[in-house]
């Protein structure tokens, strides 16, 4: 097998065991999966009420759409640390027989393969929902933009704080997604959503929602916008080191 | 044979090691000494390729790594100072993990790293995840994860601390089988005491300038009768008691 196929395994695996996890032991992992089967469970509540009663409103459509942003966004800040190679990758790996790009390609192919699982196991019940490609389209899109939005969220707080950015960064979306969960479970039965045209999952309800096509327009647009400043940016190896988003010098100077 | 040749490196105008030159014969064990700062871990991360020089050159059986980086890196072992290790995975599997990306087979990969896990006493452990290790045992692993490819050079920045005295004695005992089999070690360390038991020459560094290159034979019948008065006469130490007075006299004034 190859050193980057190895390195692909290795990253997408510890993806799954959080150190933070397996610290205390099995217990926490216990209580994760406890927690997790909870909000599936909430979740699959809300969405048995949902069929229960005239769906298919756009304020469901805009639970949809918003369930997939907030739960990517929520996945990617608590995976934060391990979507880029950071110092105890280049310190553990650094002495062994593997090229730096082999690194970096690892790390990123880890965590697109990881996020497509993600985006596809939360937008499964959507899916069973509508039967629509539109509205398929429509939650992918919103969990991409919630990934394209959380790393061009990193450089600009690169930007801004270069010393603390890694911190601050995930401690916002964290911050942001816990306060969205709660007040997701209340979108449903929303009737005017004509204030809510700011949100960027609204702005996906445009893509498989006539009555809000005009939004389309600006949900791809966002994409666009917040890929190219993630390129922009310091996401890419360059002369020879890889200094990913959320990589620390390691040398400390 | 390992050639260093006037190794220079600088972090921001500031000058860690200045024109370095020292070679490591096979069945060499080399001393690598110097107080805090001197520029000790800044040479071994050159050499093991954590770092890229400011200037200067290494050169492995006459070739220059940077020629061929990845295929030095195979000969080469590592113990940093600081274990740093990926703490999801157990002991088994990060000396597997290794042995994989360093080339080994699978079937052969699983029976070095089982055998050198009973061999260096963590076979108990070897189901547990490695954040559950104390510093000694993950010293261990990492001794372990430096010698499993049986490498033709190793290279060892500070391997005692943590280590129990019996793991200590198994490292001496180690590291003086692999000096009589024609290999090479570089081992920095501040423990004078275990320098002058296994090395055969030592280098010592002051300022990032080396001061002192020589066997200890001639060291002692030049200089002084003992490795712990010659690194004082060579980094220009000042008796201890005196200023030990000092400080004392200092927090009571």
């Amino acid at each position: 097998m190859s050193p980057r196929r190895l390195l692909i395994e290795h990253f997408f695996a510890g993806m799954f065991r959080s150190e933070m996890l397996s610290e205390a032991g099995i217990e926490n992992y216990r209580t994760w999966l406890i927690s997790a089967a909870a909000a599936l469970f909430a979740f699959h509540t809300q969405f048995a009420r949902l069929r229960a009663r005239n769906f298919g409103q756009p304020s469901d459509e805009l639970f949809v759409t918003a369930a997939s942003f907030v739960t990517i966004l929520l996945i990617v800040s608590l995976e934060w640390q391990s979507l880029f190679p950071g110092a105890r990758d280049w310190q553990v790996l650094s002495p062994l027989p593997v090229r730096k790009s082999d690194i970096f390609v690892a790390r990123l192919t880890a965590l697109g393969m990881f996020l497509g699982i993600a985006m596809i196991a939360a937008n499964l019940v959507p899916a069973g929902l509508y039967l629509s490609w539109r509205h398929w389209v429509a939650a992918i899109g919103a969990g991409s933009h919630a990934v394209l939005l959380a790393m061009a969220l990193q450089g600009l707080c690169l930007l801004v704080l270069p010393r603390v950015f890694g911190f601050v960064a995930q401690a916002l979306l964290l911050a942001v997604s816990i306060v969205s969960l709660p007040l997701l479970l209340h979108v449903p039965g929303l009737r005017a959503l004509d204030r809510l045209e700011w949100l960027p999952p609204m702005w996906w309800v445009g893509v498989c929602d006539a009555r809000y096509a005009r939004l389309a327009d600006l949900s791809w647009l966002s994409v666009k916008r917040s890929g190219s400043v993630v390129e922009r940016g310091r996401f890419r190896p360059t002369g020879g080191d890889f200094q990913g988003m959320g990589s620390i010098d390691p040398m400390g100077c | 044979m390992l050639e260093v040749e006037n190794l220079t490196k600088r972090y921001r105008g500031i000058t860690a090691l200045d024109n370095a030159s020292f070679q490591i014969r096979p069945g060499e064990i080399l001393g690598y000494l110097g107080p805090n700062g001197s520029g000790k871990s800044t040479t071994v991360k050159i050499v093991t390729g954590l770092i890229d020089p400011s200037d200067g050159i290494v050169k492995f059986h006459g070739r220059p790594v940077s020629e061929d980086p990845v295929g030095f890196k195979r000969r080469m072992g590592y113990v940093p100072e600081e274990p740093q290790l990926y703490g999801h995975l157990t002991g088994t599997e990060y000396l597997l993990f290794v042995a994989r990306l360093r080339g080994i087979e699978y079937a052969m990969a699983l029976r070095r790293a089982e055998d050198l896990m009973r061999l260096f006493q963590l076979y108990d452990a070897r189901h547990s995840a490695m954040v559950s290790y104390s510093k000694g045992m993950r010293q261990r692993v990492l001794l372990a994860a430096a010698i499993l490819h049986d490498p033709e050079l190793l290279t060892l920045d500070e391997p005692f601390s943590g280590l129990d005295v019996n793991a200590a004695q198994l490292l001496r005992g180690l590291m003086q089988v692999f000096a009589r089999e024609g290999k090479m070690i570089l081992f920095s360390s501040h423990v004078l005491e275990v320098v002058e038991k296994v090395c055969s020459r030592v280098v010592i560094l002051y300022k990032g300038k080396i001061v002192l290159a020589d066997s200890i034979e001639k060291l002692r019948s030049s200089m002084a009768p003992d490795l712990e008065k010659i690194f004082a006469q060579a980094t220009h130490r000042e008796d201890a008691v005196p200023v030990a007075e000092s400080i004392l006299a200092a927090v009571r004034r």
